[in-house]
């Protein structure tokens, strides 16, 4: 008996922080995504509103404009994460001296700060200096008068190769981890069979690769659709509004136009829509492990 | 510097009612004018980019002949660590250009102290304002270059703006301040200006890209117009 509560007992000091530090926050932002707080107006929470804060946003055209960003963005770097992924993973798959190095640095772009890969890229694409300017402008001429964060088009994928950046490698660790577990067995029956590359991959390792692929769609799709920093230091949501995602315009609506109720609001509705996400993701994870 | 070009045109934001009017005509010529320092060829094409370090950091390099800013950048552009030495100690001052034959209307901020009215130490906080405003101890602070790390510039007294020894030691720069002063404005100090100066932004940097002046300035003042209607300054 004592056993069994003695485990609550040691989880609880991490539970109390848990509760302070996310739950306690999340449903004061409930609460206030129900009232009319204008910071410019007063330093409290004033009348309850109801559902306002919530029907206003779809009157906003800034709102439409970030969704459609957000899934915009989401799909180009969740794409090209597990591809690019995809990709190094099965570079590296081979045991030999070079590829152990190379693991063992796949995991350090991912490491590196959200805010700092923000910065780094938009010095990298600066037009004038920028490193990836130059490399870019020498292989390709007919760029030389791009302004790379200036264009609607460049500075979106700008902003997804940034995050792709720290991800593939990432993803491309898990991929390594799974191809590893494929037995040496089936590939080899699969070669008597008279398969070539080509066909092994797609109708070998690719479906035996389901699994690992699902869970880091899930997991990357996750993270893109709250993308925000390297918004904020690569390109201000700019140009216009092209690159504004989601995260960024609450960001906006709660620290520039200091509209907490709005803010809050829009906030709860990517939270249901992430735990919607994040829900799948563990049912998946779990129900891996259980079959396993 | 765009609401330098529209004030000094006779445009404005708002109108007295608090209508958005930087789409008349005055607004729509003063804003191709300001576009025209980037289309002629007067800025570089990445200046669409900058932001105010950016664009400092241009002119402190050496790739620029001209910037337009807040006067305390002076110490920044003297101290010889960061500075091209093509450029430390060859930075003059000049009030901001202005239309041909009207005064130049600029834009300015000021940063003010107070004493807050939770204060347990509203006496000591007082003593210190005193002696932070004190002019004196202003004067102390603008003469004294022993280092560049520290320098400062700004003054807020008009003794010390005009003071000649100080001036001397910056080619005229608190004097140019005060010239400036005497016809400086303030953005519309609103609760909404946030929203309105964000949707100013995002569309000046649109017709940058090349957008069309009018339709843009005309979607703008919509947009604005929204904000003002729904805030209740007019129906």
């Amino acid at each position: 008996m004592r056993g069994k509560y003695a485990k609550f007992v040691m989880l609880s000091p991490a539970i109390l922080v848990l509760l302070a530090t996310t739950t306690y926050p999340l449903i004061y932002a409930l609460i206030i995504s129900f009232r009319n707080w204008k910071l410019t107006k007063s330093p409290e929470p004033k009348e309850f509103v109801g559902l306002d804060n919530y029907t206003q946003a779809f009157d906003d055209s800034g709102f439409t404009n970030s969704l459609q960003v957000t899934f915009l963005f989401t799909v180009l770097s969740v794409s090209l994460s597990l591809g690019i992924g995809l990709a190094i993973a099965l570079l590296v798959q081979k045991k030999s001296l070079v590829n152990t190095i190379l693991k063992t640095l796949l995991i350090f772009p991912f490491a590196v700060s959200p805010t700092l890969k923000g910065f780094s890229w938009r010095f990298m694409l600066n037009a004038d200096y920028g490193l990836y300017n130059k490399i870019a402008k020498t292989v390709f001429p007919p760029a030389k008068d791009i302004i790379w964060l200036n264009d609607t088009f460049w500075a979106m994928f700008g902003l997804a190769m940034s995050e792709t950046w720290g991800w593939a490698p990432l993803i491309a660790l898990m991929f390594v981890g799974a191809l590893g577990s494929i037995s040496p067995e089936i590939t080899e029956a699969a070669r008597l069979d008279g398969a070539n590359n080509f066909s092994l991959f797609f109708y070998i390792t690719l479906p035996l690769l389901r699994p690992v692929i699902l869970i880091a769609l899930l997991l990357k799709t996750i993270f893109s659709l709250k993308m925000f920093d390297q918004v904020v230091t690569m390109t201000g949501g700019g140009p216009g509004r092209s690159t504004q995602t989601f995260n960024f315009f609450i960001y906006q609506i709660g620290f520039r136009n200091l509209d907490m109720g709005y803010a809050s609001a829009l906030a709860i509705m990517l939270v249901i829509f992430l735990s919607i996400l994040a829900y799948l993701y563990v049912k998946l994870l779990l129900g891996k492990g259980a079959s396993a | 510097m765009f609401l330098n070009h529209l004030w000094g045109n006779g445009g404005d934001v708002f109108d007295s009612a608090m209508r958005p009017i930087f789409n008349s005509p005055a607004g729509v010529e003063a804003t191709t004018t300001y576009l025209d320092l980037l289309k002629k060829g007067y800025s570089s094409p990445d200046a669409v980019t900058f932001n105010e370090g950016e664009a400092g950091t241009q002119f402190a390099t050496g790739k620029s002949a001209m910037w337009a800013g807040w006067s305390w950048y002076y110490s920044n552009f003297n101290n010889p660590k960061n500075i091209a030495p093509e450029v430390v100690n060859n930075v003059g001052v000049v009030t901001a250009p202005a239309w041909a034959g009207k005064a130049p209307i600029t834009y300015s901020q000021i940063w003010p102290v107070g004493i807050s009215k939770y204060s347990k130490n509203q006496d000591a906080a007082w003593e210190y304002l005193q002696w932070l405003t004190n002019t004196r101890v202003e004067r102390e602070v603008v003469l004294n270059k022993s280092d560049a790390k520290f320098d400062n510039v700004v003054a807020v007294h008009y003794p010390i703006l005009q003071d000649p020894e100080v001036n001397k030691l910056h080619q005229n720069l608190q004097n140019t301040i005060l010239n400036v002063l005497k016809t400086a404005r303030t953005e519309p100090l609103i609760p909404e200006w946030p929203q309105v100066e964000s949707i100013l932004e995002i569309a000046i940097n649109n017709m940058a890209g090349g957008k069309p002046v009018q339709a843009t300035l005309d979607q703008a003042a919509k947009d604005v117009d929204g904000i003002m209607k729904k805030a209740g300054y007019y129906k």
